[in-house]
């Protein structure tokens, strides 16, 4: 029973510690630089490897400086106020994937925010924040949904942008009577509080319309880079 | 000493789950505290089995794994750490000491199940796995309905083959490195 009580005890201690009073953070902190070091999409494996084999370091400082040219250069033209993130981990539970960023509420990351790639391209929202680290959920997760826009001939056929089974990306609700071609860009349609309008988030690669129905659904390619290691968070 | 091993056995928790979220050569889908919990919780009960009591290992891991869980989840704390600690009590009471553990006589057409076997021990491990899947899914749905949440996991095509995935995954793993333990073990005492 003493022993019972004890464990009790030490388990609220250790809840409220780490989770009201932020001691999360010593975690987060300090282990970042060792995340950082192993975080590297699959894809990227073998390029990081061969590179490490080599002892290339001066390739791959170019790599990265690179790709933050490319988000600077994007973020540039846009004139957007944004926080580059290095992506540190990514988890995934129950159909349910996220990525882990390292920048928090400290620097001025909030909940809903938009997150896009070197391209400007939307890779998914923010879903929770952390005093140093943030929760990306990706476009493409089952129940991720975001209003769009589809452009066609200077034309805006407005729906709902929705991930399915982390392969594909749909939109829905739009009438069966609007005309869209393959090709045709989607991009983001501002009606979300922090995501403003006219983020890239694909194009149209199928439509389906069915006789019966009244809406028809588009399958969106999205055009983002599956590989990203460093993103842009896009601040209101 | 004591402290020493629990000093350890907590940091290894904690560089386990950060390799597993940040180092992309997990094979995805493992869940390596669970795995780790389920291990010494079935080494502790085989060694129970023989008269001593290590269970404060196995338990140790799912509090300390359950809060570094916590920790790197998008869902709020404590969803990790309710279900691998019901996982822990559920596969203790139910599972090993109902079934696992009885005589083979009054263990009935259930011969082959016990923790002799590889057979038995894949059972124990892939029913573990599923428990503790339905657990994260029961916490998942029970915050969402009461606010805590909203992220809700869908129950679609794609949750059930991960599901089979998921729990066949870490089952076999389970299975597989307590079977290396205990084989490692004989070989130990027959020298």
């Amino acid at each position: 029973m003493k022993r019972f009580f004890i464990l009790t005890v030490i388990m609220i201690l250790l809840f409220v510690l780490i989770f009201l009073f932020k001691g999360e953070n010593i975690f987060f902190i300090g282990l970042r630089p060792l995340q950082r070091f192993l975080y590297c999409p699959s894809g990227q494996a073998s390029t990081r490897d061969n590179l490490c084999l080599s002892d290339n370091k001066l390739e791959m400082c170019q790599a990265e400086n690179d790709l933050l040219k490319k988000n600077l250069n994007f973020l540039r033209q846009s004139k957007d106020n944004f926080i580059l993130a290095n992506v540190i981990g990514k988890r995934s539970e129950s159909g349910i994937e996220w990525f882990l960023l390292d920048r928090g509420e400290s620097c001025g990351v909030k909940i809903g925010l938009a997150v896009v790639d070197e391209g400007g391209v939307l890779i998914g929202t923010i879903a929770k924040v952390d005093d140093s680290i943030s929760h990306l959920k990706p476009i493409f997760n089952s129940g991720s949904l975001i209003s769009g826009d589809i452009i066609h001939n200077n034309e805006i056929i407005s729906g709902i942008v929705q991930g399915e089974y982390k392969l594909t990306i749909k939109m829905r609700y739009i009438p069966t009577d609007r005309q869209i071609d393959v090709g045709d860009t989607v991009v983001t349609s501002g009606l979300e509080e922090h995501i403003r309008r006219g983020i890239v988030i694909g194009q149209v690669a199928e439509i389906n319309k069915k006789p019966q129905s009244i809406f028809q659904e588009i399958i969106v390619n999205p055009l983002f880079n599956p590989d990203f290691r460093v993103v842009s968070i896009i601040l209101p | 000493m004591t402290i020493l091993k629990y000093i350890v056995l907590i940091s290894f928790i904690f560089l386990l789950v950060v390799f597993e979220i940040s180092w992309q050569v997990f094979p995805k889908g493992i869940s390596c505290v669970f795995v780790l919990m389920m291990v010494l919780l079935l080494s502790a009960v085989e060694v129970e089995a023989t008269g001593k009591f290590r269970l404060k290992y196995a338990l140790s891991t799912a509090i300390f794994g359950g809060f570094i869980l916590d920790l790197y989840s998008i869902f709020p704390p404590g969803l990790f750490f309710l279900s691998i600690l019901s996982t822990f009590y559920i596969c203790y009471r139910f599972i090993i000491l109902k079934f696992a553990l009885l005589n083979p006589a009054e263990r009935g057409i259930h011969q082959e199940f016990n923790l002799l076997n590889f057979l038995g021990i894949l059972i124990i491990g892939i029913i573990s796995a599923l428990v503790y899947q339905l657990l994260i899914l029961f916490f998942s749905y029970l915050y969402y309905f009461v606010r805590l949440s909203d992220i809700k996991i869908l129950l679609n095509e794609l949750y059930f083959a991960n599901l089979m995935r998921l729990i066949f995954l870490n089952g076999l793993l389970t299975a597989i490195l307590f079977w290396v333990i205990l084989k490692f073990k004989n070989l130990r005492h027959s020298r």
